[in-house]
């Protein structure tokens, strides 16, 4: 018999709050990616089933009622493959998980699907050369200078990395009304989110409207609108279908699903996350001889976040979904104002990559990324080393973020170009010269680049709702067995 | 004129592979192919694969397929016997295991048993499509060799800062340069181009090509019944009648002459007369009426929704009611007009015999109002539905099982050739064999076939990019389905492209097919465990790949890894059109397009 | 300059096949040409308006001026690359041309004895095969008869280079691969630019191979030649040798042998005399001179009837004249093309009033030359038209002295057409 499908709105208190927000508010964040240690597994369950009741870890609902009561702290939970495995959590024969996820970023047919080689990585999320895998991500997010919701996660259960933000990141520059994200290279961060429909707006009931009062701002608003189920697992997504939903077994019989019939993965999301190191002395070079102008052309927006083509006004300051609210196809076909090849037109093309704009924004929207990753600093030695901790939401792996990895940032003959992202693109010098063609320029223009990134280490993440958090976590970890075993047993 | 699409793209599948060659990449084997296909010259993409036996087969080998895209006008037979005859013996390297105890005999023996056997397992296409590589990889290669220097050549310019802000003197200098230079001497002629690519690239160009054969076809069977006649008048008028038998032959000719060029005409016209309602309802009427425009829009979308709704359920519902009954009447008006167009004005006239002119206008006038009635009735249904509530539109999950899975062995090749022209080896079966499904998948295939070779001629198949090559073979005497591709992306990305951009084609040749369960080829090859079957379209060409999910498994499922791989070139379909557009802008007229060209062709 | 190989078909679908099907039928239909032929000497300023000459002066004419009706228009049908036939006379054409003639010398040597040797060995093994058994004149007579003929011109390199660098030299079977490529390559130059794709392409593929062949045995033949040209150009000229000289003798003797089957009191008569000289010795027929000169005399005028190029075409570099018979002469624009009707020439009542007859023994008097029209004519006749003409003696002689021949019948058409050339001709002896 055919299930309804959930309802997004009944299941905002399932769903982890960073798909909601980005925590813009809270100003402070860390990031642990803990190992359990083997035979700990049970502590560790323990640990992070007391992590859990804590009432840190945020739901959707509660980030909606954020404009009037903000919250001061959110905590998000993440496993690996490797750590649901760890954790007792055994994958359903019918309804298994993604092949990407299962195999990890780390895994060496995902460093030739993401363009990664050569990599050395400290980490990933898997057995191998960079240590042990990762087994859970996460995130913390606090008000300023409060301090840490964890200070340390026991020595014994866990070997752990932590990545501290960057407290400069946040920035109040001129014509800013608040604190803006920016990262290394000084840029605004965080802009261009799609926006979940559903999510952000209430849009179950819309006024019907007359076609005059539909302004050009609207249409664009539309551009970056994406149904939930790009992001969400179990809900519409851009195909009009359900996303899929893996399972695990033991899960229905915990009677934790809050929707009839809804899996394990329901309300939950995958993370593509990589520790990404920007050389900010090279940057700094290229700028002193290059100048902000081409530094922005690499970027593809001003410093200040306003696109390119506008020019900057801080008299009349812009919200971000207003700074959103462009396209290329028509006014910049040609790249003479936004490089073909510029970071943001290489990983969210808009609507120049189809036979005609609406095409083209509907393909656009099966690649797009809910990102959710801040600037850290790491202090060592006397160095300080700044860069992104990238993390990006999707509901899949392969054809959001690795499309986009391979396509487009790393694809070097992307719309015809020679080279891949100024920012992203690969490392290995002997690929393909880092240069950026600069179309327009009296004969053209070209730069060469140095390597601005380093990619440090990555994984893959499922960000469970908060019901099948408590199932990971929870103390069934034997019963689980035990029904696993059941299961095995009873199946012919 | 398919066939010379068709026979591009040749598989040569032969059962009972025993397996014992090695063809890994560093083998013997793979080498000297690799090497014989770059002497031949004229082979684009060569693959190996492994096709695993049926379930039901009783040789339980698997059949060693070998997939070659060639250049245009090839006959296979000769393709196949150059090969063959090559003075490297690579083809009977890698076939000699069929024949253990051959190895032996007089090598022109050799070859001519294995050209024997590898025309008997030959299959064209039974459809393609080729995007960009309707050049030959050796224009392809010396386009692209002119596209690089031109870069390079900019670069230096550039930095000598020779010509300043102005981008058509740069541009002239690059020309010249380009011009005297002697290795570009081929470059003089005009980029060569089919003729459909080409010179019949205009669509008055392809109007008019149907027109004159369609008059052609007229003057001949006007000729068939004008000359006996003409000769029989003569002779009478100069020997006085003939044999009454003659008389008698020379009428039937002039009548079944006049019959038939009646007949034709009137087929034209219910043709165009289908065709100007097609347009009026699915184009001028959407233009004109915003109303019309969303109650289709929104019936399309119905009809192609992957999930169950009540919506999409009604609508097809409803459709199916409606339209099946409209077609058949269509249909059957169009064939009494062609065959017997009398009865319809008879009917006419008898109808109208007891009323006024003004009392049939009213009916013509109360006819529309209904339908417009109808109309609005509709359109406010749909924006009211809207507002009904959710659980109209709820949707009601297909349960997919073992979705987005991918067999390690696919994920490896996918990931070696990526920063090449991908490629995948689909494996189906036919959902009845030897039955309709093969007749509608090859119907269907020439129709893609013909479509891909006249119209979508600008590398795109419907508004599906980066395809090099893309075939369908009907192999084992229609029990199964194979499908071989080339192209720039990803695999997802391909699909994503087939789904969104050629969804009728897509669906037209895959919907006969299903999945069955089958063994592997091989160690470390993917084994069908499950059945898998092509998500139900509705009207043939809705819904079907729609449903992303159960038509990505489905194509997973199906997909099998190459052993060896050849590819002539390895730029993108972007890359080669691109080279092309500036050999034609270099050596071209001197004018602000080319001008521009040249600049944007460096400045990527 | 050649056209790159795999251009695309820029013709509307149909077009080409339409063309091409005239052009093969009307090659397979001398007797047609002829009557064209006959119209265009006629009227020769038709022929002016379309380019055309026809009568045997004005054909005369166009082919002594080489500079103003240029061989390259072959140049597009060479698929094997440049060769003599296809150059403007230029250096590189003369130094070909020598190294040419050096190598053709050599046959003067070895012929008829050479043709005479093989053409005995092929009879002696037809004659096992009995009556109303068929064979194919070509595969399994002519084709061999010429390849030996013509072994000098690579001599210690021919086995090397029929069988291939790596081929073993015993292989017959490698060998008939050697020629079949080579009569595609050929048959490129009859079929012209019209042909389908499905032929030109064919022919690129064999040219392709041939060439790697001859790459293959290169140092072979350089040593064979005692030759201390270039590599390249050794390489050009064996490719262009080895490609004409074969399939077009080939080709010729089975026309005059199809010409001669059509045509029984002639071939009777000839056989008689064959017989009668048999009878004196076993040797007499292969040794009487007077017999040898009859049927080459035969052989030419069969020829003359099919020739193996009935028309010829020549580009016209710049503006020109011709005369072309009528008052007024022609115009060629630049750019242009001629054509060339070198059957309709050969006909020509200005040479002789009964020259619709078939005559080997008429006297041509002043006109001996135009006899070997089917060769071309002036400067850019083919330099090998002797050697060919001794071969198809020999082989015809042959012929002559086995039981009757006629086309076979009950087996389908005997005569099998590749385009406008000859692939099979299947005969018994009656």
């Amino acid at each position: 018999m055919k299930a309804p499908a959930a309802h997004l709105a009944h299941h905002f208190d399932d769903i982890q709050g960073m798909l909601r927000s980005g925590y813009g508010w809270l100003q402070d964040s860390r990031f642990w990616l803990l190992t359990i240690r083997d035979g700990k597994e049970t502590a560790a369950r323990a640990w992070l089933a007391k992590f859990v009741e804590s009432g840190v870890v945020a739901n959707a609902e509660e980030v909606g009622k954020s404009r009037t009561h903000p919250i001061a702290k959110a905590a998000a939970i993440a496993f690996s493959f490797s750590g649901l495995a760890k954790l007792g959590c055994v994958e359903d024969t019918l309804h298994p998980f993604p092949t990407p996820f299962r195999s990890g970023m780390g895994s060496d047919a995902r460093a030739l699907l993401l363009r990664d080689n050569p990599r050395a990585w400290r980490w990933s999320d898997v057995d191998g050369d960079s240590g042990d895998a990762v087994h859970v991500l996460i995130a913390e997010w606090t008000e300023r200078d409060v301090g840490p919701i964890i200070s340390r996660p026991d020595e014994t259960i866990f070997s752990a990395i932590q990545v501290d933000n960057d407290p400069c990141s946040f920035q109040k520059l001129e014509g800013d009304n608040e604190e803006k994200l920016r990262e290394a290279f000084g840029f605004r961060d965080g802009l261009a989110q799609p926006v979940i429909k559903g999510l952000k707006q209430d849009d179950s009931f819309r006024p019907r409207r007359s076609e005059k009062d539909k302004k050009q701002a609207d249409t664009l608003y539309d551009d970056s609108v994406v149904q939930p189920g790009e992001f969400i697992l179990g809900y519409r997504n851009e195909y009009d279908e359900l996303t899929y939903c893996p399972d695990v077994v033991g899960w229905r019989q915990s009677g934790l699903a809050n929707h009839h019939g809804g899996r394990f993965a329901l309300n939950g999301s995958y993370l593509a996350v990589r520790q990404i190191e920007q050389d900010v002395e090279a940057f700094s070079a290229f700028r002193q001889a290059n100048g902000q102008d081409i530094c922005n052309k690499l970027m593809g927006r001003q410093d200040n976040g306003w696109p390119l083509a506008w020019k900057y006004d801080p008299s009349n300051p812009k919200t971000d979904s207003e700074l959103d609210a462009f396209r290329y196809r028509v006014d910049d076909a040609n790249g003479f104002t936004c490089p073909k090849g510029a970071h943001i037109r290489r990983v969210n093309p808009r609507d120049t990559l189809g036979v005609d704009i609406e095409s083209s924004i509907k393909s656009t929207k099966l690649h797009r990324l809910l990102r959710r990753g801040r600037p850290y600093r790491e202090d060592s030695n006397g160095e300080t080393r700044k860069g992104i901790f990238f993390i990006a939401c999707n509901a899949d792996l392969e054809r959001q973020f690795e499309f986009v990895q391979q396509r487009w940032a790393r694809n070097p003959s992307f719309v015809n170009l020679h080279a891949d992202d100024p920012f992203v693109g690969s490392s290995d010098p002997q690929t393909f010269p880092k240069a950026l063609s600069l179309p327009g320029l009296p004969s053209g223009g070209e730069v060469s680049l140095a390597n601005f990134t380093t990619t440090l280490g990555g994984g893959y993440f499922f960000l469970p709702g908060l019901a099948a958090l408590k199932f990971i976590v929870g103390e069934e970890g034997a019963t689980k067995f035990a029904t696993s075993e059941v299961a095995e047993a009873a199946a012919p | 004129m398919l066939k010379i699409v068709r026979q591009q793209m040749i598989c040569i599948a032969v059962p009972g592979w025993n397996g014992t060659t090695d063809l890994s990449e560093d083998s013997p084997v793979s080498k000297g192919l690799y090497s014989l296909f770059r002497d031949v010259e004229v082979v684009q993409f060569a693959s190996i694969a492994l096709l695993p036996a049926r379930a039901d087969a009783v040789d339980k080998r698997p059949w060693l397929m070998l997939e070659l895209a060639i250049e245009e006008g090839i006959d296979p037979y000769d393709m196949i016997y150059r090969l063959v005859y090559h003075w490297s013996e690579a083809m009977w390297s890698l076939y000699s295991s069929f024949w253990p105890s051959d190895a032996t005999a007089l090598r022109s023996e050799r070859n001519d048993k294995l050209h024997k056997m590898l025309m008997k397992h030959l299959s064209i296409a039974d459809g393609g499509f080729i995007g960009a590589r309707d050049r030959t990889a050796r224009q392809i290669e010396k386009e692209q060799e002119l596209l690089e220097w031109t870069r390079d050549e900019a670069r230096a310019m550039k930095q000598a800062m020779l010509y300043g802000d102005d981008r058509a003197a740069f541009a002239l200098a690059l020309a010249q340069r380009a011009f005297q230079n002697r290795r570009f001497g081929w470059a003089l002629d005009p980029a060569p181009r089919s003729y459909w690519r080409g010179k019949g690239a205009s669509i008055s160009a392809k109007a008019g090509y149907v027109l004159t054969l369609f008059v052609l076809w007229l003057l001949a069977v006007w000729l068939v019944g004008a000359v006996p006649r003409g000769a029989l008048g003569i002779y009478t008028w100069l020997f006085g009648p003939p044999y009454s038998g003659v008389t008698d032959v020379v009428a039937f000719i002039s009548m079944a002459s006049c019959w038939v060029l009646g007949v034709s005409i009137r087929i034209v016209l219910a043709l165009l007369g289908l065709g100007v309602l097609v347009w009026l309802l699915l184009i001028a009427l959407p233009a004109l009426s915003r109303t019309w425009r969303r109650w289709l829009e929104s019936v399309g979308r119905e009809l192609d929704r992957p999930t169950e709704t009540w919506s999409s359920w009604l609508t097809y519902r409803i459709g199916l009611l409606l339209s099946v009954p409209i077609a058949f009447a269509l249909v059957a008006l169009a064939f009494a007009f062609i065959f017997s167009p009398w009865t319809i004005v008879d009917a006419y006239k008898a109808w109208t015999a007891n009323l006024f002119g003004w009392q049939i206008i009213a009916l013509v006038v109360l006819a529309i109002v209904v339908l417009i009635c109808a109309v609005g009735l509709l359109s406010r249904i749909n924006q009211d539905l809207a507002m009904v509530g959710n659980w109209f539109f709820q949707p009601y999950e297909e349960d997919v099982l073992r979705a987005q899975q991918v067999d390690p062995s696919i994920d490896n090749s996918e990931g070696l050739v990526v920063r090449e022209t991908a490629h995948m080896v689909s494996l189906t079966d036919l959902r009845s064999p030897n039955g309709w499904s093969a007749w509608w998948i090859r119907v269907s295939l020439r129709i893609v076939t013909l479509f891909g070779r006249v119209i979508f001629t600008e590398s795109r198949l419907g508004s599906a990019p980066g395809i090099h090559f893309g075939h369908w073979h009907i192999i084992e005497d229609g029990r199964r389905y194979l499908f071989c591709s080339n192209y720039d992306g990803s695999f997802g990305g391909y699909l994503d492209d087939f789904i969104n951009g050629a969804t009728i084609g897509t669906n037209l040749a895959w919907r006969w097919t299903t999945l069955k369960p089958r063994g592997s080829a091989a160690i470390g090859q993917p084994a069908v465990v499950h059945a898998r079957s092509f998500p139900p379209t509705r009207f043939i060409v809705f819904r079907g790949v729609k449903c992303e999910l159960q038509f990505k498994s489905y194509a997973r499922d199906s997909m099998l890894p190459h052993m060896f791989r050849f590819d002539a070139r390895k730029e993108s379909v972007d890359q080669i059109n691109l080279a092309t557009g500036l050999r034609d802008a270099l050596f071209g007229a001197r004018n602000d397009s080319n001008d521009d060209l040249i600049m944007r062709a460096i400045e990527s | 300059m050649k056209l790159s190989a795999g251009t695309p078909d820029a013709m509307p679908p149909g077009l080409r096949s339409l063309l091409y099907g005239i052009f093969c039928w009307a090659n397979r239909h001398p007797g047609a040409l002829r009557a064209v032929g006959a119209v265009l000497r006629h009227w020769p300023f038709v022929g002016g308006w379309l380019g055309m000459a026809a009568r045997a002066d004005a054909v005369k004419k166009v082919l002594t001026r080489p500079n103003s009706f240029s061989n390259t228009a072959h140049a597009a049908n060479l698929s094997a690359g440049d060769y003599l036939i296809g150059m403007d006379p230029d250096a590189t054409y003369k130094g070909d041309r020598l190294l040419l003639d050096d190598r053709l010398a050599v046959l003067d040597a070895t012929l008829p004895a050479a043709a005479d040797l093989a053409a005995r060995d092929y009879v002696e093994k037809l004659r096992l095969i009995g009556k109303r058994k068929s064979f194919d004149l070509i595969e399994d007579y002519l084709m061999w008869i010429v390849f030996r003929a013509m072994h000098p011109l690579f001599g210690e390199a021919t086995n090397k280079v029929a069988a291939g660098a790596t081929g073993s030299l015993d292989d017959p079977g490698l060998q008939r691969q050697y020629l079949l490529e080579i009569r595609y390559v050929a048959g490129q130059l009859l079929a012209g630019s019209s042909a389908t794709l499905r032929v030109q392409r064919r022919a690129e593929l064999n040219a392709d191979a041939l060439r790697s062949r001859i790459a293959g045995v290169g140092n072979d033949i350089q040593l064979a030649w005692g030759t201390s040209c270039p590599f390249n150009v050794i390489k050009r000229n064996a490719v262009g040798l080895a490609w004409i000289s074969h399939p077009v003798t080939v080709q010729s003797g089975a026309l005059a042998v199809q010409e001669l089957l059509g045509r029984p009191d002639v071939h009777k008569a000839l056989r008689e005399q064959a017989q009668r000289l048999l009878k004196m010795g076993p040797n007499q027929v292969w040794e009487d001179q007077a017999f040898r000169k009859l049927v080459q005399d035969h052989v030419l005028e069969l020829l003359r009837f099919r020739p193996i190029f009935p028309l010829l075409a020549r580009d016209v570099p710049r503006d020109t004249e011709f005369e072309t018979g009528a008052r007024h002469n022609a115009k060629c624009p630049a750019g242009g093309k001629m054509a060339i009707w070198g059957i309709a020439a050969m006909f020509d009542t200005a040479i002789d009033k009964d020259i619709s007859q078939f005559s080997p023994a008429r006297n041509w008097g002043t006109n001996e030359d135009l006899r070997w029209l089917m060769f071309g004519y002036g400067t850019r006749q083919c330099p090998a038209m002797v050697y060919a003409v001794k071969i198809l003696t020999s082989a015809l002689i042959g012929l002559l002295i086995l039981p009757e021949l006629q086309l076979t019948r009950g087996e389908g058409k005997p005569v099998t057409y590749d385009g406008p050339l000859m692939s099979r001709m299947r005969v018994s002896f009656i």
